[in-house]
């Protein structure tokens, strides 16, 4: 096959819906389109919210209990730690057993933590409680039983004469889910059903044999699981019952996969570790209405141990501005602390009083109680580079605070009574540690910003957790990773993975509004004039071209620009990635881009993973060793081939690096390092040995 | 440009805009979304576009960002509930499994190129990178396409 047909062939043709959906826009544009725009002036916020902390729920199944499953990383704050209540008892029935081993309780929300176990090889448990993903589940040999890729929903996790460890639970009242808890008696009831298992289809080892990409197949004991013909089958099952379509341990009674021959039950009586009354709730929904859009607070529930919220949010009938606006939401407390950003809270508009209606929920518990409930539009997102580097834009000015009154949000009565005005946005600290960092909200100013990067012209040694940096005084700086967020706050700079990425586009009045007569050297002026309002300074510079502007449809022609960034003299480039790069690129991919025309700075991103951006002022200085004392330690290493090549020197840097550190090498430094790089034949750079720079230690 | 010309020149582009919005987003209704988001922007922005006969070409850019954009806040949020449903999967299953195994940053360029046509510059600029990238990705791309086809077509 060609190309053109394999691809014609993968993707689907196009949809009835969609056509009408087009010509449904279509019929509802204004008459006349926006007039060209004279200047583009785009303000910066860099703000990434805890993608992290949802990601982090796929993986919340440790085997430690409910602690590891609420702060899903270690050292969780005192606080979180007096939600939890242990528990430590067991049932068991039909070669069946549940061991609750504790649970946080905070009197609308339960979290547990439990363990399944199987006795018989031919019993098999389905296991309908969960309302997250699993992951995947293994007997004790270590196969694989289930696999929430293979599965679909999570919701059906199957154990075959195996054990089910660290599940954990987490319910709530409002959502009408299928629970065994019933927190309103404050009586927790697991149930699982014991069951003979019976031969699904005849092995197929097709997951032996696929490649990359294809369904996944689930053996047990010589009989798989074939998502496709399986799941067709269960599909085909629940439309003859006239089911919902989604409870698989139905479908498989049903088709008598499977036969129960008993149950086991655990009930608990829940005590309260903490008042739900400290939470907030919501008498009835909230109408606001915020420039073109219509905002609409429906359900509130936050407690403890759950916030959730659903919002709906609209744009007025043939509003010009509607659709590409997105609402974000953050929770504070009195002292206007930062408490939690709803990092599941997003609303895009839809146009035209089209409402879209989500609920979201975001699991992690907070200790001290909110008091006011935030809304912020977004306005503007930008995504490059496969989705790991984003700016979002937020509209600050049309932010809403509302205040909470005896634990019920009120609407404000005018409309100052609702302004807020955001820092650069908040999170609940760095990622993982389950450790809430405050944050007042702020103005979001360029001298802010400056300061923050000011550098003191000192040499940093920094140490944390992988994923970000702390310093020795306690305060972070970013390090960035797929997502994340860079702020400032109470005079300190700090960021939970991603920092994306200050920007700003000044307005260049008189433009010429053409490529023509725009040098280089004008555009690298731009460039450092705007890095220096954001006390950045430019490194080198790896690449810079013009596209071609015959007649490509860009908004306006300019030069993209690859650099790195500079700190107190010194290139400071970090990536643990190898790149296939061509020509003089930074070495191991690293650095900045942007993009400059005669309008400004359109974008700056970041090209790496992990890119340090430190702006210490305090820090400790080191007498580096000589370049030639580096060289020296650097070819001697190469010499006895612990490189495992012989490689010539082409290059060498000085810059930073990550260096593992501590008795389990589980702390990572950022340790001044002399880097010597070799050159493949396509002329990419690519790291040799490093050289601390203090020591002048081989790093690795 | 009139509205109609405008709506003109989108429908003559459906089945291109949606088989790139689907490249990226896999699932009918974030496509429907993105492209209603995407046609929205470029009215908005027509005054912003130089050159009208590069008018689809700029509709592409701009859904490509969209269904970036989209597919990030995707990946952020974690819905709980949805109110529209997904869709069966229609077409080559296992050819969209192979496809959809690929990396984004090479599957986009394939259909871009293969599919609808777009030169490698015209890619760049689509995707705002740079056109040694476009090849790059290219390159990768049909590699892994091949082998993905063969391990498909032993099955």
């Amino acid at each position: 096959m060609k190309n053109k047909e394999i691809l014609s062939r993968a993707l689907p043709s196009m949809p009835r819906e969609y056509h009408e959906g087009l010509i449904n826009t279509l019929s509802k544009l204004n008459k006349t389109p926006a007039k060209r725009l004279r200047h583009s002036k785009i303000a910066l916020i860099a703000a990434l919210l805890g993608a992290l902390l949802i990601a982090g729920c796929a993986i919340a199944l440790r085997q430690s209990g409910v602690l590891d499953y609420l702060f899903y990383r270690k050292t969780p704050p005192k606080e979180a730690v007096e939600l939890v209540q242990t528990v430590g008892e067991s049932t068991t029935s039909s070669g069946v057993s549940i061991t609750v081993d504790d649970y946080a309780y905070d009197g609308k929300t339960v979290a547990v933590s439990y363990t399944l176990t199987c006795d018989g090889d031919d019993t098999l448990i389905i296991h309908n409680d969960g309302d997250r993903d699993l992951g995947d589940i293994r007997d004790e040999a270590g196969n694989l039983i289930w696999g929430e890729s293979g599965w679909g929903e999570s919701g059906d996790p199957i154990a075959l004469g195996g054990t089910v460890e660290g599940a954990a639970l987490e319910k709530s009242k409002n959502f009408g889910q299928k629970a065994s808890i019933s927190p309103e008696s404050q009586t927790l009831t697991l149930t699982v059903h014991a069951n003979v298992y019976r031969p699904l289809v005849p092995l197929a080892l097709s997951d032996k044999t696929a490649g990359e990409g294809d369904a996944l197949v689930i053996e047990y004991d010589g009989y798989s699981w074939e998502s496709a013909k399986n799941n067709a089958a269960v599909d085909a099952w629940h439309k003859k019952e006239g089911h919902g379509g989604d409870d698989l341990a139905q479908a498989l009674v049903g088709l008598g996969w499977i036969e129960k021959i008993g149950e086991v039950s655990f009930t608990k009586t829940l005590e309260p570790s903490v008042s739900a009354s400290n939470g907030m709730t919501l008498k009835e929904p909230i109408e606001l209405e915020v420039g073109d859009d219509i905002i609409t607070i429906e359900y509130v529930n936050f407690s403890p141990l759950t916030t959730e919220y659903r919002i709906s949010v609209g744009s007025k009938p043939g509003a010009k501005n509607g659709f590409n606006r997105w609402w974000e939401g953050a929770l504070l407390d009195a002292q206007g602390d930062i408490l939690q950003l709803s990092g599941g809270a997003a609303e895009r508009v839809r146009p035209d009083g089209l409402k879209a209606k989500y609920i979201y929920r975001y699991g992690r518990p907070f200790t001290s109680m909110p008091t006011s409930f935030v809304l912020c539009p977004l306005k503007e997102g930008f995504d490059w580079d496969d989705g790991r580097n984003n700016i979002d834009i937020y509209d600050h000015d049309n932010a809403i605070r509302l205040k909470v009154e005896n634990g019920v949000i009120v609407a404000p009565e005018k409309p100052d009574d609702r302004k807020v005005v955001y820092a650069a946005d908040f999170t609940q600290g760095p990622a993982g540690t389950g450790e809430i960092l405050s944050a007042k909200p702020m103005d979001w100013e360029k001298k802010t910003l400056s300061q923050a990067f000011a550098g003191g012209g000192k040499l940093p040694s920094l140490k944390s957790d992988p994923g970000y940096f702390k310093k020795k005084d306690g305060t972070t700086v970013s390090v960035s990773r797929t997502f994340g967020e860079l702020f400032y706050h109470s005079g300190k700079l700090s960021a939970e993975f991603v920092s994306y990425m200050m920007m700003t586009c000044d307005e260049r009045n008189n433009a010429p509004g053409e490529l023509a007569g725009f040098s280089s050297e004008e555009a690298l002026g731009m460039l450092d004039e705007t890095l220096g309002v954001l006390g950045l300074r430019r490194g080198r510079i790896a690449y810079m071209f013009k596209p071609d502007s015959t007649g490509k449809d860009k908004p306006k022609d300019g030069y993209y620009i690859t650099f790195s960034l500079n700190y107190n003299g010194l290139d400071c480039i970090l990536d643990e990635r190898p790149t296939y790069s061509w020509r003089d690129r930074i070495p191991a991919a690293s650095g900045m881009s942007a993009f400059v025309n005669p309008d400004g700075v359109m974008y700056m991103q970041t090209l790496d993973f992990a890119a340090i951006y430190e702006t210490a002022s305090t820090g400790e200085s080191i007498t580096p060793i000589s370049f030639d004392t580096a060289k020296s330690v650097a070819e001697k290493h190469l010499s006895r081939g612990e490189a495992g090549e012989t490689v010539e020197i082409k290059r060498a840097f000085y810059e930073y690096m990550p260096v593992w550190t501590g008795e389990n090498k589980s702390e990572l430094a950022l340790r001044p390092v002399w880097s010597f790089y070799a050159q493949r034949n396509d002329k990419a750079l690519y790291p040799l040995v490093y050289v601390d720079a203090e020591d002048g230690e081989i790093r690795y | 440009m009139t509205q109609t010309e405008f709506s003109g020149r989108v429908l003559a582009i459906e089945q291109r805009l949606y088989r790139v919005s689907f490249s990226i987003l896999r699932n009918d209704a974030d496509c429907k979304d993105a492209t209603q988001e995407a046609i929205y922007r470029a009215w908005r922005g027509l005054g912003q576009m130089r050159d009208e006969r590069y008018f689809e070409t700029w509709l592409i850019s701009i859904l490509v960002n969209v269904c970036k954009n989209q597919k990030r806040r995707a990946a952020k949020h974690r819905f709980c509930e949805l109110t529209e449903e997904i869709p069966a999967p229609r077409g080559d299953d296992r050819l969209r499994e192979a496809l959809f195994s690929m990396e984004e940053k090479h599957r986009v360029p394939l259909v871009l190129h293969y599919l609808e046509g777009y030169g490698v510059e015209e890619i760049a600029g689509i995707l705002k990178t740079r056109p040694g990238t476009v090849k790059s990705w290219l390159y990768y791309g049909r590699k892994k396409l091949r082998e993905l086809c063969e391990e498909v077509d032993g099955q």
